[in-house]
């Protein structure tokens, strides 16, 4: 089989899945931005004590 | 079925159909008497432009939706951004993979051929559509200004399809002639071609409605944002 046919598959394969992948995670950053907003403040927890 | 679900579906069955046309392509479909192997070419060329075409069609409706007074809605504007930015991948990996073919058949990466010079067209003009959306304003001007722009860039995708009878082309005629109805491929071919265009269609709207949840995530963002600012004047008394 011809390189170019191979090359051109690749470069489908590599466009649609970069593209892919970089909206999931651009949605997941989203996401994690959005959420600390709305979390009620958290408490402050005491510090754990220290193990002798 | 909710709306995730649907997605969900959508793009798994995407995913299986574009591995089968890649399984179908690349290993079952026999070469072409005269251009051998490079025909395999055919089952992701021509349906990335198809994608594009559709894509762009879509942001073109919507884009008259949201232009219209009584359907008017955020949400139009939104699919249409969304539409166009998939439809733009697709318009670069087309002339990717063209340049690929035209190195193979004609010898050359570029040549200013009317489809090649129409298409790299398409691709600027929604390329400047999509900075268009990004200029700071009022989301309402934005949005209409927006909506005319795409307007006047779908005018040039009957010129990209109808270039190669307009005008004297080194790219052959479209393998679908959807004007004549003709298809120039049989058999086990034409399944892999028709294969390649549903799989790749059902991708484009997974992207696009992965693409509308990222818009849609970024204006509550934005909004939240601006109320949180809000807040924080109010509380240093600078706001009544």
């Amino acid at each position: 089989m011809s390189g170019y046919v191979e090359a051109g598959y690749l470069v489908v394969t590599i466009g649609l899945g970069g593209y892919a992948v970089s909206l999931l995670a651009r949605q997941r950053a989203a996401r994690a931005r959005l959420q600390p907003r709305r979390r009620p403040p958290v408490e402050e927890r005491p510090e754990p004590e220290e193990k002798r | 079925m909710s709306r995730n679900r649907l997605v969900r579906l959508v793009g798994a069955l995407g995913l299986v159909g574009v591995i089968a046309t890649y399984w179908l392509g690349l290993f079952v479909t026999p070469n072409a008497k005269l251009f051998g192997s490079l025909v395999r070419l055919l089952y992701i060329h021509p349906s990335m432009a198809w994608v594009a075409f559709v894509a762009y069609g879509m942001a073109f409706c919507s884009s008259l939706l949201y232009l219209w007074p009584r359907t008017r809605h955020a949400r139009f504007d939104r699919l249409a951004g969304a539409s166009a930015e998939v439809g733009v991948v697709f318009t670069g990996l087309t002339l990717v993979t063209g340049s690929i073919w035209g190195r193979t058949t004609w010898g050359v990466w570029w040549t200013w051929d009317p489809l090649l010079t129409t298409t790299a067209l398409l691709f600027v003009l929604y390329l400047g559509y999509l900075a268009l959306r990004r200029v700071p304003g009022d989301p309402e001007v934005v949005a209409r200004r927006s909506a005319i722009a795409a307007l006047i860039a779908f005018v040039d995708v009957p010129v990209v399809y109808f270039s190669v009878t307009w005008w004297r082309s080194l790219h052959q005629p479209p393998t679908v002639d959807l004007a004549g109805r003709h298809l120039y491929v049989h058999g086990i071919m034409a399944f892999t071609l028709f294969l390649s265009f549903v799989s790749f269609t059902l991708v484009y709207a997974w992207l696009t409605a992965h693409r509308y949840r990222l818009a849609a995530l970024s204006e509550r963002e934005e909004d939240e944002g601006l109320d949180l600012a809000l807040e924080e004047r109010r509380a240093e008394g600078v706001l009544a």
